[in-house]
């Protein structure tokens, strides 16, 4: 349903690699808040996640990788944006978020000039009344 | 007995909500024009009242059938076998199940949607408080994208984007957030959320289109909360401003994701310019409808008795409890 789509500890993985690129798991693990802090495990599951999903690249040095972010912050901002305007289309989101830019659709040049001079004319009318 | 009297609720219930939700459909286009003439602040309240009616009217005067005490006052006495006062049941334990079972169908599908739209809203407020820079009473997301929107229902968040923010002036700024204010205040995805598992027993399309109206007066709702701070030129003005905007969109947003409710803003647009002939109903008349609403359910309630007895006699499955 919404294909960029990240969990928490996701999120928390590419903050700490935007932060600072080339990091194993375990500086990784180091970066996350305490509050949140997970075990080794998991956070190289989530890598292994974000890897799958083409988030985030890899390098084997020694015996473990060290992994660098493969989108920035902006970057998956604008996906998620993506995903929402999708959403918006079909009918999807309508119940979840309302938005006053992306009703504002295409209306082709003529209807647009029409409601400009429709605008203009209440202009006037008021600078007059 | 128990499950005759369950199966017997949940056919009246569900067979209620159908026929009335079809009464509704029927007779919106009569009184369409009026609603839409009314200021978008009522007309909105109005509207969801009229599509949330037939679930409520059909869940509270079947409620009501089954409640003895309600039920002696609101139905006048007649005889069956005896004189007794009574409920109409059904008397087939086919009949029975498969109400039952219907009713059950209806009801897990309406959690499931409502669990599945919160598991999604909460999944996109999480993402986005993280990657958005809160800046006081909205959050701002680093993105080109041109895109502004309120998530949730009951504290709803506005987050804005840079790419919009840098592409506007100062007062349609202000603008756009006022609009987007009103929805947080009106609780405007709430409001839809209800109006739509209102409408579920209604097929898709049939639904989506009877609420497309509700949906461009409660942005019309918005925009004149933004107007009486700001004018009503300045709102339509900015709208077009960002139509424009969106057609210098970046190339990385989808073609079709734009196209999809251009009737909204110039029917957005031209009730601004014409918003002062818009009526707007006083307090005692807003009171009137609600006591005519409540007279009408009451009203509803002994024919609903009658109605359902004859179907069920006509099923042949008639017996009735006493109470």
């Amino acid at each position: 349903m919404l294909p960029n789509t990240l969990g928490e500890l996701e999120l928390g993985v590419l903050e700490a690699l935007w932060q600072e690129a080339d990091l194993d798991a375990k500086a990784i693990c180091q970066r996350i808040p305490a509050i949140r802090q997970p075990s080794l495990s998991t956070v190289q599951s989530t890598l292994e996640r974000l890897h799958r999903k083409e988030l985030v690249s890899r390098t084997k040095s020694g015996h473990a990788y060290t992994y660098a972010p493969r989108v920035s912050r902006s970057n998956l901002l604008g996906r998620l944006m993506g995903d929402i305007i999708h959403l918006l289309h079909d009918g999807k989101l309508e119940t979840i978020l309302s938005s006053f830019v992306t009703v504002a659709a295409d209306l082709d040049d003529s209807s647009l000039a029409d409601l400009e001079a429709l605008i203009a004319r209440k202009k006037q009318e008021k600078a007059l009344a | 007995m128990m499950i005759n009297s369950v199966g017997t609720f949940a056919s009246i219930w569900l067979a209620l909500w159908l026929a009335l939700s079809v009464l509704f459909v029927l007779v919106y286009p009569l009184l369409r024009p009026a609603l839409l003439n009314l200021h978008p602040r009522h007309g909105s309240t109005l509207l969801l009242a009229y599509w949330v009616l037939p679930f409520a009217a059909s869940l509270l005067s079947t409620l009501i059938l089954f409640m003895p005490p309600a039920e002696t006052l609101l139905v006048e006495a007649h005889c069956h076998e005896d004189c007794a006062s009574h409920v109409p049941l059904i008397d087939s334990a086919v009949l029975a199940w498969f109400g039952i079972v219907l009713g059950a169908v209806v009801v897990l599908g309406l959690v499931w949607r409502f669990v599945a739209t919160l598991h999604r809203s909460r999944q996109l407020h999480a993402q986005f408080d993280f990657l958005g820079r809160r800046r006081g009473a909205w959050y701002e997301m680093e993105s080109d994208c041109p895109l502004v929107f309120t998530l949730g229902w009951w504290r709803p968040r506005i987050y804005l984007s840079s790419g919009l923010r840098a592409a506007c002036s100062e007062q349609d700024l202000d603008i756009i957030l006022q609009h987007e204010r009103a929805h947080q205040e009106r609780r405007d995805n709430l409001r839809l959320l209800v109006a739509r598992l209102c409408c579920a027993i209604l097929p898709a399309p049939l639904a989506q289109r009877v609420l497309s109206d509700l949906q461009v007066v409660t942005e019309q709702a918005c925009d004149f909360r933004a107007a009486e701070r700001c004018g009503e030129v300045a709102v339509a003005e900015t709208l077009l401003k960002i139509k424009r905007l969106l057609l210098q969109r970046p190339a990385s947003l989808p073609q079709d994701a734009m196209a999809f409710a251009e009737r909204d803003v110039e029917a957005r647009i031209k009730a601004l310019l014409v918003a002062s002939s818009r009526v707007t109903l006083q307090g005692w008349q807003l009171l009137a409808l609600l006591v005519l609403g409540v007279a009408l359910l009451g009203a509803m309630v002994g024919p609903l008795h009658h109605g359902s007895e004859w179907v069920i006699d006509a099923l042949g499955a008639h017996a009735t409890l006493p109470h």
